[in-house]
Parts: structure tokens; C-alpha cells; sequence
């Protein structure tokens, strides 16, 4: 298990070099290139590009430079939704480090969004055709997915399959793209994308879920933010549901403004109803369909599907790692 | 002293209107410790045209003011239920997106606001009979007090804060010179009827209303207040090219007829008690701010009603108390924050922060796609539905824009296709985000309408006057960039708290609802336009920045204005050029030369409209000349101003007071101000013209129209500037 974590390093190394040339911010203006650096710099896994990046070795003939320039459009457009998350959840702090709403205010981080955004779309028509739609039916699902995000605000009776349906957009989306775009620019045919497009829309799943188990499980060293920091902001997740359909006196609880001194009373709360151990399992359920999505795929370079597995693996990894500390 | 009559009364904050608005802010001032007088000129209790519907969050409000027992000798309403064309019904339980117990209530305005009133009475607010006439002007542009009666029984009352709750048709609200606001008004008649059958604890509407045939924007209701009662009314838009409707109560009178004829099932017999009334809806808007000097507006007088479903009664209870806390706030701080600009969503309604998730709530049931522009059904919806409950008509606005017409001169049948297509894209809007409606007819009126959308059109012709397939699409790929701008403008820094934050993250949603729409369209035109729009986005939020660091900047020159407006709308000008082109496959040297001369456009219309503004203010808004100045903005006009006039200079730096606002446009325009706007303007439209001479295309010449539209915005500018602070001098 411990492989996938070196593998994710490598991942990172092979990133930066891999795309560092197509990044193109010489020329910008000081503050923007500023908070644009800012965000690329955060410590990331950069997981979306590499996914375009070993997705591409289905085929030895893809385009290196479009596959480069796609690996950074997804990666950019990713970091402006983060920039624009921060602004609608007043986030002051992501992964450790202040936000740029909190170092520079939410016009430089909406105006910086707005540079990711268009710089993103500019470096995905570069491409050609090919990764233009996926690209465009992302963004239209992320918008989608944020506005039923802010609708569900403090809602105690949102259901999973609401849950389920707005990280569909507003996370597995920007999983699901790099994952076709990898394989529609490696030549893939229909089966091989909508395989790929399985493993993106599977694995994005089980990554929201297993940030918000993350949200109530790890500390903050951990997470680098609040433990149950969405529970006060009215963030209903999958745990939190599930503990709420089993004891409805929860939703008494959580309804209305949480005070800091009762959000570990909560969170204790949510833990005791088995909530988590049962988000666990679906979230293993997701990674095992989007390991299975990739048997049978017929990868021109393997080391591709292995780092796509390895990613599968991490996402779950860090869960279980947390909960055997804890325990 | 201005006035010679006596004075009868004096007060720290005098509140004018007593209604729920009022009544509200007063009981807040006095429990946190202010002296308030409240002056209504009618005795309660009093009829007043309304649903009578109290939302579940008013329900809580009432009962945290101790009226628990006016709560609960109502019958609880437990949802709402519309009904289509009285045949599809949509229901809604409240305990379905809020904790339970949520329930509304219905209860008669005579008997609430009669609580109400007495409510502030026992906390310490005195309150005096009596009819505003006016304000009593002091130093500064602050008011002293406000006038009571006419002729020789005037007399006033002094007070250093002035609410102004004084309803929809708020006397208050003109004197201090905030003019009508739009073409379409709403009006709401209502009366009480009792029924055979019982009645449902559900608000009942039905739309569309029917007259004489023809749907009417807007609802039909029926409250019940108990099983066998139940207020009864219609609300609905009317004027721009909104069909004629005859009296009020005739029309309420029809829909009653039809309850009884197509809902008799549902009702049995009907009865009508007592006499209908009715008026208008405050649904206007004014964005710059809810305050002018020391008077602040609440409620229907600071325009709080829901545009969408006309419901008040919750917004103003919460304006109310909104008022009164920042009044507090700043009698404690001593300080005199203006509220910002920014913060217009957020402020002007506040139910958004109770309910956030009630902007888009409804958006998410209705919301539809202009993905394929040839879908001609809205999301299975009825069509009856969708057409009432549009809140304005925009097309025949659209046909009355310069830039439409030029369009329409050059070729009736694309100038028809952008009357029917871009209505459709804004729906899409409105119906996502029903509170952007007036903004956005707002954009579509400035800069002598879409001219963006009209540009494109007219260069895909341009090669052979036939209009390419994708066409269209250009047009609102363009538009789409050019309308997501003035909600980017409207994130702030500026302000902290629960409403900045919501303003800010609103703001952000609908940009990005505008950009993704944007990029759907510009996607359908291949890669290269894809590219196209996606630098174009790059280049706009670089010199979007450009405006942002120039804010309360005196060193800020002419040049500086011309790069930013090149930067922001020149761009979104050249790229509606560039797409145009590309749809009508348009060489690369003449798609350049039609590249510069959008640039050039489109710093011609920034230059225009900001000088336009600055000078004139707008009438749509009733923006007074030089708000802007206020949030730090210096258009071209002031910067040319600051270079030659250090007076000026060391004002701004100071300051800006809005009582200083009409001597400094009076500076500005002496120091050459508005000559210089013309002269930069004019330079920016031959250039333009400039760059297609030598161009190859035959149909150029409604382009060299077109090119004649910003310096037309300026022309009406030589007037008397001074006639829109007349109100205020007075």
C-alpha cells in the first residue's frame, strides 16, 4: 500500500516538468501572476493533470504538447473553482496555506479565477477540437453543482442522492474530464473513453466522499483546515446524512448556527451512529468500479494504468490511514 | 432654521410610516436603547391591500418579538401550490427544505400591523399621528427633521436620523429625488371570500391570469386564514408592451370567476366580503444605495419586495430590523460607513440572508438551458407558466435600442433573430436568478443596447449580406462575456459581515453561470473561437485588475482610462469582430483591420457611457450624476480633471461626501471634463472607422453606423447637468 504514496511523488516531479513550459504567466501583471503562482504552488497532488498525463499513454502516438497543454487546462480550470470556492465559503485556509481571498480579497481572487478560467479554455481549444466539449459540459456541471451546493445550505433533510448528484457535478466532473481528455487525445475509441469516463466519474466520487469523512475523522495537521468546519457552514455531507437519517435528533442539532465549542459534540455524534465506517464502504465501492472500469483497457505504455490504480489506491489509502491512527 | 413653523416634536430617530418596516426598525432602536418616534398618518388598526402571507422565517420573527399568541390563534400554513393553467399543480411543504416546525401563517395587515405598532409602542417608541409632507433640509445635505401638514398648520419635528418607511408610494423617497425606475410597474389587488369546501393549509396561486384571452405576467392567489376564509387577490406587471388590463378590481373580479367556474370542485360556492383594494408593488430598483443623507429606507420605501413573487411583508420586518441595527452600530462606532455599492444584491434583499438558498431554489425547479437554441420548449414546463411568470417583456425594449436598429436597418430578418434569441438567453438568466431580472434590462438598455451581439452579426454578414448558420452563436458567445462584467464589478472588499460575504459569493455564481453559458455557445464554433473566447477571458480579467488598481487613485490619467476601457470592453468588442468573422470565414488581414476597429468600439462606448454617467447619471436607476466617485471609480472625465485642477485633487483625497457630489461634477465639467470624454470618444470612433477603410467587404457600411452609436450617448449631455439635483436643492 505504502508503493502508491511514492508513486504519487513521482507523479508530482514528472508534473512540474512536464508542464512547467505551458504554464505562461511571463507577461502577466505582478498582483495575477502572483495569486496565480500562489495556487499552482499550494501543495497539491496535482491529481488532474497527471490523470490526463497517464491516461494519454493508452496510445504511443498522442500529441505530447496537446497532451501537456490539456493536463494544465484541467489543472488551471480546477485551481480557479478552488479560488472561486474560497470566495463563496469564505475559506481563509486550504491545504496549510491562506487562501488568495484571504491574502488578497475576493476581487483579486474572483479576478484571478477569472484569468484561470480563460487562460484554461485558450489552453483546451489549443488542442484542437477534440477535448472542447468535455471540457465546456465540466464547467457548465461545476456551475450547476456550486448553486446546488449554496441551495442545500443548512438543509437536514438533503437526501444522498442529492448529496450524490452534486458532487457528481461539481466534483466527479473534474475527475471525469481529465480522464476522457487523456484518452480522446491518445486516439481512444468510444468504449475505451466511456471506460476512462467511468474511472473519472467513480474515482471523483470517492474522493469528495472521502474528504468529507476526512472533514470529521482527521485532525487539522492533517487536513490543514477545521475539523467540522462544513458541519458549521451548513455543509451536509455524506457521513453527516447518513448519521441524521439514523438519529433524526441530529438534525435538531445541527440545524442553525453551531458554536465552535459544540462542533466536537457533533462530530462525536456522528461518529458514534457508524456513519463513518458506512461512508467508508461506499467510498471503497466507488474505488473498486474505478478499478474495474480499467480492466480491459489496452494501455500502449502500462506504467499509465498502474498510476492511475495507485490514485485509486491513495484516494482510499488516506482514509483507512487516519482511522487505524485513531484507532 | 429653514422653516418658521413650530416645531412640535423632537426625537434621535424619527420613523415615518408605521407598518411592519417601521414598526419593526422602531422596536429594535428602542430596545437598544434609542429615543424613537414613530409618525403614521392613519389610526390602526387599518386596511392595507395585501396577501396577508407571513412566510415561516417572519412566523419566527413575530414570535421572537413576543406576538407568539397573534401566531398561534392563526391557522398553520404548511407549504405552498401553484397551479398551471389549472391543470398542473406544483406543491411545495415547507418542512421539506426548512427544520420543522415550519409553517407559515396568513393573518389580516389590520390586525399585524396593529401588533405590531403596539409591539414598539410597549418597548419605548412613542409614536404621534400625523402626514409627512416633506423633509426639512439642513447643512450638508443632512435633514433636520421632517414636515408635517400643509399651508398654515405645517409644523415639524427635529430629529438627527430619518427611516423612511413610508410604504411603496413613498413621498419620501421622491423628495429625496430617487426618480421613477422602469417602464414596468407591478400592481396587487385583494379582497377576502368565504368558501363551501375546505380549504387546503396551503398558499394557492395560479398563473397565468387569463383577460379577455390573453395571459397576464404574473399570479393569481388565494391565503386562507382558515378553513373556510381565505384573502384573495392578483398580483401582476404591467406597462412597456405588457397587454393593457382594464381596473384592478375588474380583473381580480374575473379571476374569481374563473376559481368558480374551472375550480369549483376544488371550492364549491364562492362569496365575496367586503370591498377590494388594491396598489402598486414596490418592485422598483435603485441600486446605488438605501440611504440618502441622514434618511435610510426601509421596506417597500427602500424597494424590498420580492420582483419575482411580490411577497413584502418578511422582507420588510427584516429591513426593518436591519436599518435599526446598523443605525446602532454607527451611533455607537461614531462612525459614518457609507454602504458600499457593492453590496447591492445582498442589501437589497435580505431575505437572502435568512434563506440563501432562496435565490436559486426556484431557479433549480424552472431552470433551463440555451444549449440548443433550437429547443423551443422550456424544461417541460407549460408554456402558459413560463410566459406569466416572466417579470418583464424584453423584446420590445430590445427593438427600441440604436443598435438593434442600425441591425435591423441593415437586415430585418437577423435583427428579428436577435430579438427572439437574446429574450430567450436572459430568461435563462431570470430564471436561475429571478433578482438579476432588472439588472440585466438594465445592461441591455446601457450603451445603446447589444451592440456586442449586433456586431457580430453584422460582420458575419458583412462578405455577402447572407447571415452564416453560426452566427447567432457568435453573437451570444460575445454577449455572454460582455454581460458576465457588471457582476464581477459587483464583488467587494470593502465591506465585512454575513452580507458582503453573500454579495460576493453570488456575484461569483452568477459570473460563472454567465461564462459557462458563454463557453457553451463559442463551443459550437469550433476550436479556433474556443481560443478566441478563452484569451478573451484572460485579457478582460487583466484589465479588469488595471480598473481595480486605479481605485481612489489621484494620480489616475486619461491615458490610463483609454488603456483599461481597451483592455475590458475594447476586447469584448474585438472578439465579437473576430467571431463574426470566423463564422463568415473572413481572411486573416481583414479579420485584423475588423479586430482593431471592435477595440476601437469598444473604448468609444466605455468612454461614452462613463462620461454619460458621470455627468447625467442614470435615468433608469435614478443614479445621481458623480456616485461613483463614492466607490473610488474616476472615469476619464475626472482623471483629465485631476491633471489640471490640484483643488480637485486634495477633494478626492480628503474624501468624497455625497452632499459634495454635485459641485465636484461642476468642477469637473468646468475644468473640461465632459470636452475632453467627446473629444477621446470621437478620436476612438474615426479610428475605427479608419481601420475598415480598404477592407474588401461589400456590406461595411452598417458598420460604419454602428461606429456612430457611443458619441450619440454624449449628445443628449448639453442640457442643464444641474436639473437632476433640483429635488435636492429645494
Amino acid at each position: 500500500m505504502g508503493t502508491s504514496l511514492g508513486l504519487l511523488g513521482e507523479l508530482e516531479a514528472l508534473h512540474d516538468a512536464e508542464i512547467e513550459g505551458v504554464a505562461d504567466f511571463d507577461g502577466l501583471d505582478g498582483a495575477l501572476q502572483e495569486s496565480c503562482a500562489h495556487l499552482l504552488a499550494t501543495k497539491g497532488k496535482k491529481l488532474r493533470s497527471s490523470i490526463v498525463l497517464e491516461t494519454a499513454k493508452l496510445g504511443r502516438d498522442a500529441d505530447r504538447d496537446a497532451v501537456r497543454r490539456a493536463a494544465l487546462a484541467c489543472e488551471l480550470f480546477h485551481i480557479g473553482t478552488l479560488s472561486h470556492d474560497d470566495v463563496v465559503d469564505d475559506g481563509q485556509v486550504r491545504r496549510g496555506e491562506p487562501t488568495v481571498v484571504a491574502e488578497h480579497g475576493p476581487i483579486m481572487a474572483g479576478l484571478t479565477a477569472g484569468w484561470l478560467f480563460g487562460r484554461s479554455l485558450e489552453l483546451v481549444a489549443e488542442c484542437g477540437d477534440a477535448a472542447i466539449e468535455p471540457f465546456v459540459n465540466a464547467a457548465c456541471e461545476v456551475c450547476e453543482g456550486e448553486m446546488q451546493d449554496l441551495e442545500d445550505f443548512f438543509d437536514v433533510e438533503r437526501s444522498v442522492e442529492r448529496y450524490i448528484d452534486t458532487i457528481d457535478k461539481k466534483t466527479a466532473s473534474l475527475l471525469r474530464l481529465p480522464a476522457v481528455a487523456g484518452a480522446v487525445l491518445a486516439g481512444g475509441d468510444d468504449r475505451t473513453v466511456a471506460a476512462l469516463r467511468s474511472y473519472g466519474h467513480d474515482l471523483g466520487l470517492a474522493f469528495q466522499i472521502s474528504d468529507d469523512i476526512l472533514d470529521l475523522s482527521a485532525p487539522e495537521s492533517e487536513t490543514g483546515k477545521k475539523q467540522g468546519i462544513d458541519l458549521q457552514q451548513g455543509v451536509y455531507t455524506l457521513p453527516v446524512i447518513l448519521a441524521m437519517e439514523q438519529r433524526p435528533e441530529l438534525r435538531a442539532t445541527l440545524s442553525g448556527e453551531l458554536r465552535d465549542e459544540a462542533i466536537a459534540p457533533a462530530v462525536d455524534a456522528i461518529r458514534s451512529t457508524g456513519a463513518l465506517e458506512e461512508s467508508t464502504e461506499i467510498c471503497r465501492h466507488h474505488i473498486a468500479a474505478a478499478k474495474q472500469a480499467l480492466e480491459g483497457v489496452a494501455f500502449d505504455d502500462e506504467t499509465g494504468r498502474d498510476r492511475l490504480l495507485a490514485i485509486a489506491d491513495y484516494t482510499i489509502e488516506r482514509v483507512f490511514r487516519v482511522a487505524e491512527r485513531a484507532a | 432654521m429653514t422653516d418658521p413653523h413650530e416645531m412640535v416634536d423632537e426625537a434621535e430617530v424619527v420613523v415615518v410610516g408605521g407598518g411592519p418596516a417601521g414598526a419593526s426598525c422602531a422596536a429594535t432602536l428602542a430596545q437598544l436603547g434609542h429615543d424613537v418616534l414613530i409618525v403614521d398618518q392613519d389610526e390602526f388598526p387599518r386596511e392595507k391591500p395585501c396577501g396577508d402571507g407571513l412566510p415561516p422565517a417572519s412566523v419566527d420573527h413575530l414570535r421572537e418579538v413576543g406576538l407568539g399568541d397573534l401566531v398561534d390563534s392563526h391557522w398553520p400554513i404548511e407549504g405552498d401550490r401553484m397551479t398551471y393553467e389549472y391543470r398542473h399543480t406544483r406543491r411545495r411543504r415547507y418542512s421539506d427544505f426548512m427544520p420543522p416546525p415550519a409553517t407559515a401563517r396568513c393573518i389580516r395587515r389590520s390586525e399585524l400591523d396593529r401588533r405590531l405598532l403596539e409591539h414598539a409602542r410597549s418597548t419605548g417608541a412613542r409614536f404621534v399621528r400625523g402626514r409627512v409632507t416633506g423633509l426639512v433640509p439642513g447643512a450638508d445635505g443632512v435633514f433636520d427633521g421632517v414636515a408635517l401638514g400643509t399651508g398654515d398648520d405645517r409644523s415639524w419635528i427635529r430629529a438627527r436620523h430619518i427611516v423612511a418607511a413610508d410604504g411603496a408610494t413613498s413621498r419620501l423617497r421622491r423628495e429625496c429625488g430617487f426618480g421613477k425606475p422602469r417602464a414596468v410597474d407591478a400592481y396587487a389587488v385583494r379582497g377576502y371570500m368565504s368558501v363551501e369546501n375546505e380549504l387546503d393549509p396551503l398558499f394557492e396561486g395560479y398563473t397565468p391570469i387569463v383577460h379577455e384571452g390573453s395571459p397576464i405576467p404574473g399570479y393569481g392567489w388565494v391565503f386562507p386564514l382558515d378553513e373556510h376564509t381565505a384573502n384573495v387577490g392578483i398580483g401582476y406587471y404591467r406597462g412597456g408592451s405588457l397587454p393593457a388590463v382594464p381596473r384592478l378590481s375588474a380583473l381580480l373580479e374575473s379571476f374569481v370567476e374563473e376559481l368558480r367556474s374551472r375550480a369549483r370542485r376544488k371550492f364549491g360556492d364562492i362569496e365575496m366580503q367586503g370591498k377590494l383594494i388594491g396598489s402598486p408593488v414596490a418592485i422598483g430598483f435603485a441600486d446605488e444605495t438605501c440611504e440618502r443623507g441622514n434618511v435610510v429606507f426601509a421596506g417597500d420605501a427602500a424597494r424590498t419586495t420580492d420582483p419575482y413573487t411580490g411577497e413584502g411583508i418578511g422582507n420588510a420586518l427584516q429591513s426593518g430590523r436591519d436599518v435599526a441595527r446598523a443605525l446602532h452600530a454607527r451611533s455607537r462606532d461614531g462612525a459614518s460607513p457609507p454602504l458600499p455599492n457593492g453590496i447591492l444584491i445582498a442589501r437589497r434583499f435580505p431575505r437572502l440572508v435568512q434563506d440563501p438558498s432562496s435565490i436559486v431554489r426556484i431557479g433549480s425547479r424552472m431552470r433551463d438551458d440555451v444549449e440548443d437554441l433550437t429547443n423551443t420548449g422550456p424544461g417541460g414546463l407549460p408554456p402558459g407558466f413560463r410566459r406569466a411568470l416572466l417579470t418583464t417583456d424584453v423584446e420590445p425594449e430590445l427593438r427600441e435600442t440604436p443598435a438593434w436598429r442600425v441591425l435591423d436597418r441593415a437586415d430585418p430578418a437577423a435583427a428579428d433573430a436577435l430579438a427572439a434569441l437574446l429574450p430567450r438567453w436572459m430568461d435563462a438568466f431570470r430564471t436561475t436568478f429571478p433578482f438579476t431580472s432588472e439588472m440585466l434590462q438594465r445592461e441591455l438598455q446601457a450603451r445603446s443596447g447589444p451592440a456586442v451581439a449586433a456586431l457580430a452579426l453584422l460582420v458575419a454578414r458583412a462578405p455577402d449580406g447572407a447571415l452564416p448558420a453560426r452566427a447567432p452563436e457568435a453573437a451570444l458567445a460575445a454577449q455572454c462575456m460582455e454581460l458576465s462584467r457588471p457582476f464581477l464589478m459587483n464583488v467587494t472588499d470593502e465591506a465585512e459581515g454575513t452580507l458582503a460575504k453573500l454579495n460576493n459569493a453570488i456575484s461569483l455564481l452568477i459570473v460563472d453561470f454567465a461564462v459557462s453559458r458563454g463557453w457553451r455557445m463559442s463551443a459550437k464554433l469550433g476550436h479556433r473561437s474556443t481560443r478566441e473566447m478563452g484569451a478573451t477571458g484572460r485579457r478582460v480579467s487583466e484589465g479588469l485588475l488595471l480598473e481595480f488598481e486605479d481605485l481612489y487613485g489621484v494620480e489616475r490619467t486619461p491615458e490610463r482610462c483609454v488603456a483599461a476601457a481597451r483592455a475590458t470592453l475594447g476586447e469584448v468588442y474585438a472578439l465579437s469582430a473576430w467571431l463574426g468573422a470566423e463564422t463568415a470565414r473572413i481572411d486573416h488581414p481583414t479579420r485584423d483591420a475588423l479586430r482593431r476597429y471592435g477595440s476601437d468600439l469598444g473604448v468609444a462606448f466605455q468612454v461614452a457611457s462613463d462620461a454619460r454617467d458621470f455627468f447625467a447619471g442614470e435615468p433608469l436607476t435614478g443614479k445621481k450624476p458623480g456616485l461613483d466617485l463614492l466607490s473610488g471609480i474616476y472615469p476619464l472625465p475626472v482623471a483629465h480633471a485631476l491633471g489640471a485642477n490640484r483643488r480637485l485633487r486634495r477633494t478626492l483625497t480628503r474624501g468624497v461626501r455625497a452632499a459634495d457630489l454635485p459641485r465636484i461634477v461642476e468642477l469637473v465639467a468646468e475644468a473640461g471634463g465632459l470636452d475632453r470624454a467627446r473629444e477621446v470618444c470621437r478620436a476612438h470612433v474615426d479610428s475605427a472607422r479608419e481601420a475598415l477603410e480598404g477592407v474588401s467587404l461589400p456590406e461595411v457600411e452598417p458598420l460604419l453606423e454602428l461606429a456612430e452609436l457611443p458619441p450619440l450617448e454624449l449628445a443628449a449631455l448639453d442640457g442643464p447637468r444641474q436639473a437632476a439635483y433640483a429635488g435636492d436643492a429645494a
